[in-house]
Protein backbone atom coordinates (compact mmCIF):
# COMPACT_ATOMS: atom_id res chain seq x y z
CA UNK A 1 0.00 0.00 0.00
CA UNK A 2 1.15 3.54 -0.99
CA UNK A 3 1.39 5.93 1.69
CA UNK A 4 -0.71 9.13 0.75
CA UNK A 5 0.40 12.22 2.92
CA UNK A 6 0.02 15.51 0.11
CA UNK A 7 -0.50 19.01 -0.03
CA UNK A 8 -3.61 19.78 -1.39
CA UNK A 9 -4.24 22.66 -3.38
CA UNK A 10 -6.48 24.03 0.15
CA UNK A 11 -5.48 26.09 2.13
CA UNK A 12 -3.47 23.40 4.26
CA UNK A 13 -2.08 19.89 4.56
CA UNK A 14 -3.77 16.39 5.39
CA UNK A 15 -1.83 16.88 8.67
CA UNK A 16 -2.95 20.42 9.56
CA UNK A 17 -6.76 19.31 8.38
CA UNK A 18 -6.80 16.42 10.78
CA UNK A 19 -5.23 18.18 13.43
CA UNK A 20 -8.46 21.18 12.95
CA UNK A 21 -10.89 18.07 11.88
CA UNK A 22 -10.48 16.95 15.58
CA UNK A 23 -11.43 20.24 17.07
CA UNK A 24 -14.58 20.11 14.65
CA UNK A 25 -13.38 22.76 11.86
CA UNK A 26 -15.84 22.29 9.00
CA UNK A 27 -13.31 23.05 6.35
CA UNK A 28 -10.75 20.74 7.53
CA UNK A 29 -13.65 17.74 7.47
CA UNK A 30 -14.40 19.08 3.65
CA UNK A 31 -10.29 19.26 2.74
CA UNK A 32 -10.15 15.62 3.88
CA UNK A 33 -13.13 14.49 2.36
CA UNK A 34 -12.05 15.98 -1.09
CA UNK A 35 -8.31 14.26 -0.40
CA UNK A 36 -9.61 10.81 -0.72
CA UNK A 37 -13.14 11.30 -2.06
CA UNK A 38 -12.41 9.63 -5.38
CA UNK A 39 -10.49 6.49 -3.78
CA UNK A 40 -12.91 5.58 -1.30
CA UNK A 41 -15.62 5.78 -4.03
CA UNK A 42 -14.29 3.85 -6.39
CA UNK A 43 -13.29 0.90 -3.90
CA UNK A 44 -16.98 0.95 -2.81
CA UNK A 45 -18.06 1.05 -6.35
CA UNK A 46 -15.56 -1.54 -7.77
CA UNK A 47 -16.57 -3.88 -4.93
CA UNK A 48 -20.46 -3.37 -4.89
CA UNK A 49 -21.36 -2.61 -8.90
CA UNK A 50 -23.59 -0.19 -8.03
CA UNK A 51 -23.23 3.70 -7.95
CA UNK A 52 -26.39 4.33 -5.03
CA UNK A 53 -24.96 1.50 -2.88
CA UNK A 54 -21.23 3.00 -3.39
CA UNK A 55 -22.13 6.24 -2.67
CA UNK A 56 -24.24 5.49 0.97
CA UNK A 57 -21.14 3.50 1.68
CA UNK A 58 -18.65 6.20 1.27
CA UNK A 59 -20.73 8.23 3.13
CA UNK A 60 -20.59 5.60 6.01
CA UNK A 61 -17.17 5.24 5.81
CA UNK A 62 -16.10 8.62 5.99
CA UNK A 63 -18.33 9.35 8.91
CA UNK A 64 -17.40 6.13 10.78
CA UNK A 65 -13.44 8.09 10.09
CA UNK A 66 -14.63 11.37 11.56
CA UNK A 67 -16.45 10.18 14.64
CA UNK A 68 -12.96 8.75 14.92
CA UNK A 69 -10.61 11.11 14.09
CA UNK A 70 -9.76 12.36 17.41
CA UNK A 71 -8.44 8.99 18.71
CA UNK A 72 -6.23 9.02 14.96
CA UNK A 73 -2.33 9.27 16.84
CA UNK A 74 -0.69 8.84 13.44
CA UNK A 75 1.18 5.65 13.89
CA UNK A 76 -0.07 4.83 10.27
CA UNK A 77 -0.94 6.51 7.61
CA UNK A 78 -4.12 8.57 7.29
CA UNK A 79 -5.25 7.32 3.88
CA UNK A 80 -4.43 3.64 5.12
CA UNK A 81 -6.78 4.10 8.21
CA UNK A 82 -9.56 5.56 6.27
CA UNK A 83 -9.30 2.79 3.08
CA UNK A 84 -9.33 -0.38 5.40
CA UNK A 85 -11.92 1.52 7.02
CA UNK A 86 -14.13 1.86 4.07
CA UNK A 87 -13.08 -1.85 2.76
CA UNK A 88 -14.47 -3.03 6.49
CA UNK A 89 -17.66 -0.88 5.34
CA UNK A 90 -18.72 -2.69 2.19
CA UNK A 91 -17.24 -6.49 3.46
CA UNK A 92 -20.09 -5.29 6.05
CA UNK A 93 -22.35 -4.95 3.23
CA UNK A 94 -22.00 -7.03 0.70
CA UNK A 95 -22.04 -9.95 4.02
CA UNK A 96 -25.59 -8.54 4.85
CA UNK A 97 -26.44 -8.76 1.87
CA UNK A 98 -25.64 -12.60 1.80
CA UNK A 99 -23.08 -12.48 -0.63
CA UNK A 100 -20.15 -14.73 -0.04
CA UNK A 101 -17.55 -12.26 0.20
CA UNK A 102 -14.41 -15.24 -0.49
CA UNK A 103 -15.19 -18.74 -1.87
CA UNK A 104 -13.97 -20.73 1.13
CA UNK A 105 -13.12 -23.76 -0.52
CA UNK A 106 -12.77 -23.91 -3.81
CA UNK A 107 -15.59 -26.89 -4.41
CA UNK A 108 -18.55 -24.06 -3.68
CA UNK A 109 -17.95 -22.76 -6.90
CA UNK A 110 -20.12 -23.27 -9.89
CA UNK A 111 -19.27 -24.99 -13.17
CA UNK A 112 -20.07 -21.09 -14.75
CA UNK A 113 -18.11 -19.12 -11.86
CA UNK A 114 -14.89 -20.82 -12.71
CA UNK A 115 -12.45 -20.26 -15.21
CA UNK A 116 -11.95 -22.59 -17.98
CA UNK A 117 -8.52 -23.97 -18.02
CA UNK A 118 -7.56 -23.33 -21.88
CA UNK A 119 -4.07 -24.09 -22.34
CA UNK A 120 -4.38 -23.88 -25.76
CA UNK A 121 -6.13 -21.15 -26.25
CA UNK A 122 -6.04 -20.02 -30.12
CA UNK A 123 -7.08 -16.22 -29.90
CA UNK A 124 -4.53 -13.43 -29.86
CA UNK A 125 -2.65 -12.25 -26.60
CA UNK A 126 -4.42 -9.76 -24.59
CA UNK A 127 -1.79 -7.37 -24.08
CA UNK A 128 -2.02 -4.14 -25.59
CA UNK A 129 -5.50 -4.70 -26.22
CA UNK A 130 -7.38 -4.13 -22.79
CA UNK A 131 -9.38 -1.19 -22.71
CA UNK A 132 -10.63 -0.01 -19.44
CA UNK A 133 -13.97 0.38 -20.18
CA UNK A 134 -14.27 -3.31 -20.86
CA UNK A 135 -12.01 -4.44 -18.02
CA UNK A 136 -14.19 -2.32 -15.83
CA UNK A 137 -17.15 -3.94 -17.11
CA UNK A 138 -15.38 -7.55 -16.65
CA UNK A 139 -14.68 -6.70 -12.98
CA UNK A 140 -18.52 -5.93 -12.16
CA UNK A 141 -19.01 -9.18 -13.88
CA UNK A 142 -16.93 -11.58 -11.22
CA UNK A 143 -18.48 -13.28 -8.87
CA UNK A 144 -18.37 -11.19 -5.82
CA UNK A 145 -15.75 -13.92 -4.27
CA UNK A 146 -13.47 -13.43 -7.07
CA UNK A 147 -13.85 -9.40 -7.31
CA UNK A 148 -13.42 -8.80 -4.16
CA UNK A 149 -10.10 -10.27 -3.45
CA UNK A 150 -9.33 -9.05 -7.12
CA UNK A 151 -10.37 -5.56 -6.22
CA UNK A 152 -8.05 -5.42 -3.12
CA UNK A 153 -5.02 -6.91 -4.19
CA UNK A 154 -4.65 -6.01 -8.12
CA UNK A 155 -6.71 -2.61 -7.56
CA UNK A 156 -6.13 -1.34 -4.58
CA UNK A 157 -2.55 -3.17 -3.98
CA UNK A 158 -3.47 -4.72 -0.58
CA UNK A 159 -1.12 -7.59 0.16
CA UNK A 160 -2.25 -11.16 0.80
CA UNK A 161 -1.44 -10.97 4.53
CA UNK A 162 -3.39 -7.91 4.86
CA UNK A 163 -6.36 -9.48 2.54
CA UNK A 164 -6.46 -12.29 4.56
CA UNK A 165 -6.82 -10.60 7.83
CA UNK A 166 -9.52 -8.24 6.43
CA UNK A 167 -11.78 -10.84 4.73
CA UNK A 168 -11.25 -13.30 7.39
CA UNK A 169 -9.05 -16.22 4.61
CA UNK A 170 -6.09 -17.88 4.67
CA UNK A 171 -3.11 -16.43 2.46
CA UNK A 172 -3.39 -19.74 0.53
CA UNK A 173 -7.13 -18.84 0.04
CA UNK A 174 -6.34 -15.40 -0.95
CA UNK A 175 -3.95 -16.31 -3.21
CA UNK A 176 -5.90 -19.09 -4.68
CA UNK A 177 -9.10 -16.74 -5.52
CA UNK A 178 -6.69 -14.48 -6.93
CA UNK A 179 -5.47 -16.29 -9.40
CA UNK A 180 -8.95 -17.71 -10.21
CA UNK A 181 -10.00 -14.22 -10.84
CA UNK A 182 -7.06 -12.92 -13.01
CA UNK A 183 -8.04 -16.24 -15.23
CA UNK A 184 -11.72 -15.61 -15.54
CA UNK A 185 -10.88 -11.99 -16.26
CA UNK A 186 -8.85 -13.03 -19.13
CA UNK A 187 -12.01 -15.29 -20.63
CA UNK A 188 -13.95 -12.58 -20.21
CA UNK A 189 -11.54 -9.96 -22.25
CA UNK A 190 -11.32 -12.11 -24.69
CA UNK A 191 -15.04 -13.31 -24.89
CA UNK A 192 -15.90 -9.52 -24.91
CA UNK A 193 -13.18 -8.96 -27.51
CA UNK A 194 -14.34 -11.32 -29.53
CA UNK A 195 -17.91 -10.51 -29.66
CA UNK A 196 -16.49 -6.73 -30.66
CA UNK A 197 -15.08 -8.39 -33.51
CA UNK A 198 -18.06 -10.04 -35.40
CA UNK A 199 -20.32 -7.09 -34.40
CA UNK A 200 -21.50 -5.11 -37.72
CA UNK B 1 7.32 -29.11 -16.23
CA UNK B 2 3.89 -29.71 -17.81
CA UNK B 3 1.34 -26.94 -17.93
CA UNK B 4 -0.72 -28.16 -15.23
CA UNK B 5 2.25 -28.18 -13.09
CA UNK B 6 3.31 -24.57 -14.19
CA UNK B 7 0.22 -23.42 -13.57
CA UNK B 8 0.68 -23.83 -9.51
CA UNK B 9 3.62 -21.27 -9.79
CA UNK B 10 1.23 -19.20 -11.82
CA UNK B 11 0.34 -16.92 -8.88
CA UNK B 12 3.98 -16.01 -7.17
CA UNK B 13 5.16 -15.72 -11.23
CA UNK B 14 2.16 -12.78 -12.07
CA UNK B 15 3.41 -11.34 -8.48
CA UNK B 16 6.95 -11.24 -9.13
CA UNK B 17 8.42 -14.30 -7.83
CA UNK B 18 10.66 -16.13 -10.51
CA UNK B 19 11.52 -19.55 -10.56
CA UNK B 20 14.29 -21.34 -12.82
CA UNK B 21 12.42 -23.91 -13.76
CA UNK B 22 9.35 -21.36 -14.37
CA UNK B 23 11.54 -19.66 -16.88
CA UNK B 24 12.48 -23.08 -18.77
CA UNK B 25 8.79 -24.00 -19.31
CA UNK B 26 8.03 -20.39 -20.58
CA UNK B 27 10.83 -20.41 -23.01
CA UNK B 28 9.58 -24.13 -24.25
CA UNK B 29 5.79 -23.52 -23.96
CA UNK B 30 4.02 -20.87 -26.21
CA UNK B 31 0.62 -21.13 -24.63
CA UNK B 32 1.71 -20.40 -21.24
CA UNK B 33 4.15 -17.75 -22.46
CA UNK B 34 1.00 -15.71 -23.80
CA UNK B 35 -0.83 -16.45 -20.62
CA UNK B 36 1.39 -15.33 -18.43
CA UNK B 37 1.50 -12.12 -20.92
CA UNK B 38 -2.42 -11.65 -21.08
CA UNK B 39 -2.23 -12.11 -17.11
CA UNK B 40 0.09 -9.60 -16.41
CA UNK B 41 -1.43 -6.88 -18.76
CA UNK B 42 -4.45 -7.41 -16.75
CA UNK B 43 -2.82 -6.35 -13.45
CA UNK B 44 -0.84 -3.64 -15.42
CA UNK B 45 -4.30 -2.30 -16.07
CA UNK B 46 -5.93 -3.20 -13.54
CA UNK B 47 -3.30 -0.60 -11.01
CA UNK B 48 -3.98 2.51 -13.38
CA UNK B 49 -7.76 1.68 -13.31
CA UNK B 50 -8.93 5.31 -12.89
CA UNK B 51 -11.29 6.72 -10.06
CA UNK B 52 -14.68 7.97 -10.24
CA UNK B 53 -16.24 10.80 -9.09
CA UNK B 54 -18.81 10.23 -5.86
CA UNK B 55 -21.99 12.88 -6.25
CA UNK B 56 -22.40 15.99 -4.42
CA UNK B 57 -25.28 14.70 -2.28
CA UNK B 58 -22.46 12.73 -0.83
CA UNK B 59 -20.76 15.56 0.76
CA UNK B 60 -23.90 17.11 1.33
CA UNK B 61 -25.19 14.26 3.69
CA UNK B 62 -22.06 13.99 5.37
CA UNK B 63 -22.10 17.66 6.81
CA UNK B 64 -25.59 17.16 7.48
CA UNK B 65 -24.73 14.68 9.70
CA UNK B 66 -21.73 15.87 11.03
CA UNK B 67 -23.39 18.97 11.63
CA UNK B 68 -26.26 16.86 13.60
CA UNK B 69 -24.24 15.51 15.33
CA UNK B 70 -22.60 18.37 16.78
CA UNK B 71 -19.22 17.14 15.00
CA UNK B 72 -18.58 20.44 13.55
CA UNK B 73 -18.40 23.50 15.46
CA UNK B 74 -18.86 27.24 14.31
CA UNK B 75 -15.91 28.79 12.67
CA UNK B 76 -14.86 31.69 15.62
CA UNK B 77 -13.54 35.32 13.92
CA UNK B 78 -10.16 36.97 15.50
CA UNK B 79 -11.44 38.31 19.02
CA UNK B 80 -13.39 35.14 19.97
CA UNK B 81 -16.74 36.77 17.94
CA UNK B 82 -18.76 33.80 15.94
CA UNK B 83 -18.99 34.74 13.14
CA UNK B 84 -22.38 32.65 11.98
CA UNK B 85 -23.43 32.89 7.87
CA UNK B 86 -25.95 35.26 7.29
CA UNK B 87 -29.33 33.91 7.86
CA UNK B 88 -30.45 35.05 4.15
CA UNK B 89 -29.42 36.17 1.36
CA UNK B 90 -30.05 39.96 1.49
CA UNK B 91 -29.59 40.26 -2.33
CA UNK B 92 -33.03 38.08 -2.14
CA UNK B 93 -34.93 40.12 -0.44
CA UNK B 94 -34.91 42.95 -3.02
CA UNK B 95 -36.52 41.19 -5.81
CA UNK B 96 -40.08 40.30 -4.21
CA UNK B 97 -39.80 43.10 -1.95
CA UNK B 98 -40.22 45.38 -5.08
CA UNK B 99 -42.37 42.92 -7.34
CA UNK B 100 -45.06 43.20 -4.07
CA UNK B 101 -44.20 47.02 -4.11
CA UNK B 102 -44.61 47.44 -8.37
CA UNK B 103 -47.89 45.00 -7.66
CA UNK B 104 -49.01 47.10 -4.72
CA UNK B 105 -48.60 50.48 -6.86
CA UNK B 106 -50.50 48.70 -9.96
CA UNK B 107 -53.30 47.78 -7.46
CA UNK B 108 -53.56 50.87 -6.27
CA UNK B 109 -53.75 52.80 -9.82
CA UNK B 110 -56.27 50.54 -10.76
CA UNK B 111 -58.35 50.64 -7.37
CA UNK B 112 -58.23 54.75 -7.30
CA UNK B 113 -59.38 55.29 -10.89
CA UNK B 114 -62.73 52.65 -9.73
CA UNK B 115 -62.92 54.48 -6.86
CA UNK B 116 -63.20 58.09 -8.54
CA UNK B 117 -65.38 56.77 -11.27
CA UNK B 118 -67.76 54.74 -8.72
CA UNK B 119 -67.95 57.43 -5.83
CA UNK B 120 -68.97 60.98 -6.32
CA UNK B 121 -69.43 62.29 -2.80
CA UNK B 122 -69.08 59.40 0.24
CA UNK B 123 -65.41 59.28 1.34
CA UNK B 124 -65.93 56.80 3.59
CA UNK B 125 -63.16 54.64 4.61
CA UNK B 126 -60.75 56.37 2.47
CA UNK B 127 -60.43 59.92 3.20
CA UNK B 128 -58.21 60.03 6.42
CA UNK B 129 -56.59 63.28 8.05
CA UNK B 130 -52.92 63.53 6.51
CA UNK B 131 -50.18 61.77 8.28
CA UNK B 132 -46.92 62.69 8.39
CA UNK B 133 -44.88 60.11 7.38
CA UNK B 134 -41.80 59.21 10.17
CA UNK B 135 -38.62 57.92 9.75
CA UNK B 136 -38.47 54.78 8.93
CA UNK B 137 -36.24 53.40 11.27
CA UNK B 138 -38.51 54.96 14.04
CA UNK B 139 -41.17 52.91 13.12
CA UNK B 140 -42.44 50.22 15.21
CA UNK B 141 -45.54 47.41 15.11
CA UNK B 142 -48.22 50.34 15.91
CA UNK B 143 -47.55 52.65 13.43
CA UNK B 144 -47.60 49.54 10.90
CA UNK B 145 -50.91 48.51 12.39
CA UNK B 146 -52.26 52.18 11.63
CA UNK B 147 -50.62 52.44 8.42
CA UNK B 148 -52.50 49.36 7.71
CA UNK B 149 -56.06 50.78 9.05
CA UNK B 150 -55.65 53.83 6.82
CA UNK B 151 -55.78 52.24 3.58
CA UNK B 152 -58.53 50.66 1.61
CA UNK B 153 -60.15 47.32 2.91
CA UNK B 154 -59.36 45.97 -0.33
CA UNK B 155 -55.33 46.91 -0.14
CA UNK B 156 -54.84 45.97 3.14
CA UNK B 157 -53.80 42.68 3.10
CA UNK B 158 -50.88 43.61 0.01
CA UNK B 159 -49.51 46.36 2.69
CA UNK B 160 -49.46 43.78 5.69
CA UNK B 161 -47.59 41.20 3.26
CA UNK B 162 -44.90 44.39 2.09
CA UNK B 163 -44.67 45.36 5.53
CA UNK B 164 -44.10 42.01 7.16
CA UNK B 165 -41.46 41.20 4.83
CA UNK B 166 -39.93 44.19 4.62
CA UNK B 167 -39.58 43.96 8.42
CA UNK B 168 -38.02 40.59 8.37
CA UNK B 169 -35.44 42.46 5.99
CA UNK B 170 -34.52 45.03 8.26
CA UNK B 171 -34.44 42.48 11.39
CA UNK B 172 -32.35 40.31 9.54
CA UNK B 173 -29.98 43.54 8.38
CA UNK B 174 -29.93 44.40 12.30
CA UNK B 175 -28.79 41.13 13.49
CA UNK B 176 -26.03 41.69 10.64
CA UNK B 177 -24.42 44.75 11.21
CA UNK B 178 -25.11 43.81 15.42
CA UNK B 179 -22.25 40.79 14.76
CA UNK B 180 -20.41 42.64 11.86
CA UNK B 181 -20.42 46.40 13.13
CA UNK B 182 -17.56 47.04 9.91
CA UNK B 183 -19.33 45.54 7.79
CA UNK B 184 -20.24 48.01 5.07
CA UNK B 185 -22.36 45.40 3.11
CA UNK B 186 -24.53 45.02 6.40
CA UNK B 187 -24.78 48.81 6.75
CA UNK B 188 -25.72 49.61 3.35
CA UNK B 189 -28.74 46.38 3.50
CA UNK B 190 -29.90 47.98 6.72
CA UNK B 191 -30.53 51.31 4.73
CA UNK B 192 -31.63 49.63 1.58
CA UNK B 193 -34.15 47.97 4.23
CA UNK B 194 -35.34 51.48 5.56
CA UNK B 195 -35.76 52.64 2.72
CA UNK B 196 -37.62 49.86 1.52
CA UNK B 197 -40.46 50.38 4.49
CA UNK B 198 -40.29 54.29 3.89
CA UNK B 199 -41.26 53.11 -0.12
CA UNK B 200 -44.52 51.27 1.54
CA UNK B 201 -45.57 54.10 3.95
CA UNK B 202 -45.04 56.39 1.17
CA UNK B 203 -47.23 54.72 -1.25
CA UNK B 204 -50.00 53.91 1.36
CA UNK B 205 -49.76 58.11 2.53
CA UNK B 206 -50.05 58.95 -1.52
CA UNK B 207 -52.93 56.66 -1.51
CA UNK B 208 -54.64 57.94 1.90
CA UNK B 209 -54.10 61.28 0.79
CA UNK B 210 -55.92 61.56 -2.64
Amino acid sequence: MTVASKKQNSKFSEAEAIELAKQGDAEAFRALYDLHRRRVYSLCLRMTTNTAEAEDLTQEAFLQLFRKIVTFRGESAFSTWLHRMAVNVVLMHLRKKGLQVVPLEETTETEEDAPKKDFGAQDPALAGSIDRIRLQNAIASLPAGYRTIFVLHDVEGYEHNEIAEIVGCSIGNSKSQLHKARMKLRELLKTSRAEKAIQP
Amino acid sequence: MTCTEFEKYLPDLIDGEARSENAAHLGECAACAELVSDLKAICSEARNLETCEPSPRVWANIQRTLEAEGLIRPVLQPGGVLAEPRRRSFGAWLLPLTALIVLGVGALVYSNRSAVSNSTTSNVGVLKPPVVVPRASQLDEFDDEQLVSQVAPSMRAAYADNLRNVNAFIQDAQEDLKLNPDDDDARHFLMEAYEQKESVYDLAMNRSAQ
